[in-house]
């Protein structure tokens, strides 16, 4: 048993939660993005953000147009759909049932053993 | 002093030293592999535009050119393809800055890895082999190259039992099958048939192994999709070479066995004649002069020499044409020539005198 693959595991699809809970708050491009996810530690490698991006705008969630940059190449702002909406919140119920559920199991473990869990 | 090359990225244009445009082409380059289709290409290109806002950066620090340095850290930033796929490295990290609540949700973007590099199906999915003619290892068509990788076996021993095969099958329908097969596989021309031909899955991982290594990727030495009919032409007659290549350095190589065989018989003739002075072995030869056997033997082995050698050197050739074996290098060429030319010289001389004192006799 890895640790570390069930961790990945474990993590596996909160990522575009996070880009659609970001893109809810307000239109963004990519850049903006993913420095707004490195402050919150959500990445480190900028590259695997592009191909969610795009996965999720060809899937009808996210949508975008194009926008001159002052300097340097046009942007490519992305903003959220009324399907993304939809998504965002079947998401989020979610998020908060596993998140209820783990919290309870841990006060269980709490009670039984009197010891917290780091 | 460097070579500096301007390029077009995102439509903005940087100056880019030389070594950094092909470690920028090269990433590029294997990106674009990994991520195949039209939605791939939008990735890339958005990835390109992140890469000309990070040169556009560099450029507003002060910098008047790109250089390696700076490409290998957009690289870094951009996720070396090795990282992208193995999210271990992260892990670590994301989970040590956290608390219980803020690890939480470190935690939670560290699956970016899993989930952004690499398309899930790829990496879920054992890819299957494709069947694909071998471009990098052939001789005619790749047919055997191909079919080795495809099945697992070496591509040699393959060739050597088609061959043998086809010797014991009256030729014709062996080569008929291998004609048929050349033309019904496609070939493996591109980094992406490369892949699915050796049944690697296609992750940023695999092909981007070398990116940041100087050494060129296996697949460089593909050439370009080639269409048309004008390489259908050249391939008809590379094709018709190689075959008659082939045939000659079949019976330049058989010759060459030949003219050993008899070479070694002549000499342990001649060697036994010396050492035993014995006539009894000699008495099948035609040579009546018994003093004269040794100078008759030796004309005859510098013959034999002086045929032997463009056989070899004919052999030779075939190889390289057809095997990619090494080419010969001046020193080998030199030698062969200087023993050719003693070895015309060596038989003139001899047969002359052989020939006069038979004359004499006579």
């Amino acid at each position: 048993m890895n640790i570390e693959n069930l961790k990945s595991q474990m993590r596996k699809g909160m990522l575009e939660f996070c880009v659609l809970l970001l893109l809810d708050k307000g239109d963004a491009y990519a850049s903006e993005i993913i420095s707004q996810m490195k402050e919150a530690h959500l990445i480190v490698m900028e590259g695997t953000l592009y191909p969610l991006l795009t996965r999720l705008k060809n899937d009808g969630l996210l949508a975008y147009r194009w926008e001159e940059s002052p300097s340097g190449p046009p942007r490519k702002y992305y903003s959220i759909t009324d399907t993304g909406r939809a998504f965002l919140v079947e998401l989020h119920k979610s998020w908060q049932e596993i998140s209820h559920t783990i919290n309870h199991l841990i006060n269980i473990n709490n009670n039984n053993n009197q010891t917290p869990v780091q | 002093m460097k070579k500096t090359l301007p390029v077009n990225i995102s439509g903005k244009v940087y100056y880019i030293d030389e070594d950094a445009y092909d470690l920028l082409k090269n990433y590029l380059f294997q990106l674009r592999n990994a991520f195949p289709g039209d939605e791939g290409a939008e990735i890339v290109s958005d990835i390109e535009s992140r890469i000309s806002e990070l040169f556009e950066a560099r450029i507003n620090e002060g910098a008047n050119v790109i250089t390696y340095a700076d490409v290998n850290k957009v690289i870094e930033t951009m996720g070396r393809p090795s990282d992208l796929s193995d999210a271990s490295d992260y892990d670590g990290a994301a989970a040590q800055p956290g608390g219980n609540t803020a690890g939480n949700a470190a935690g939670s973007g560290a699956g970016v890895f899993q989930n952004g590099g690499n398309d899930p199906d790829y990496m879920t999915i054992k890819v299957k082999k494709h069947l694909y003619r071998n471009v990098n290892n052939k001789v005619f068509g790749g047919v055997m190259g191909g079919l080795a990788t495809y099945l697992g076996w070496d591509a040699t021993i393959m060739r050597i039992f088609y061959v043998v095969l086809m010797l014991f099958s009256y030729f014709w329908p062996l080569l008929l099958i291998y004609m048929m097969l050349w033309m019904v596989i496609p070939p493996a021309n591109t980094p992406l048939r490369v892949l699915n031909m050796q049944g690697a899955p296609v992750t940023v991982d695999n092909i981007g192994q070398s990116v940041l290594s100087s050494t060129p990727p296996p697949y460089q030495g593909v050439p370009a999709q080639q269409s048309g009919s004008s390489n259908f032409f050249a391939t008809v007659v590379s094709v018709a070479a190689k075959c008659i290549m082939a045939l000659i350095g079949m019976f330049s190589s058989m010759a060459a066995l030949a003219l050993f065989v008899a070479f070694m018989a002549v000499l342990t003739g001649m060697i036994a004649y010396v050492a035993t002075g014995s006539e009894v072995i000699l008495q099948n030869l035609n040579f009546q002069m018994y003093d004269s056997v040794v100078l008759g033997c030796s004309t005859v082995l510098c013959a034999l020499m002086m045929i032997m050698i463009p056989c070899i050197a004919l052999t030779w050739l075939a190889c390289c044409v057809l095997f990619k074996a090494p080419s010969a290098s001046k020193t080998v060429v030199i030698t062969g020539i200087v023993l050719e030319v003693i070895f015309i010289a060596a038989t003139v001389v001899l047969g002359t005198i052989v020939g006069a004192s038979l004359s004499l006799i006579l």
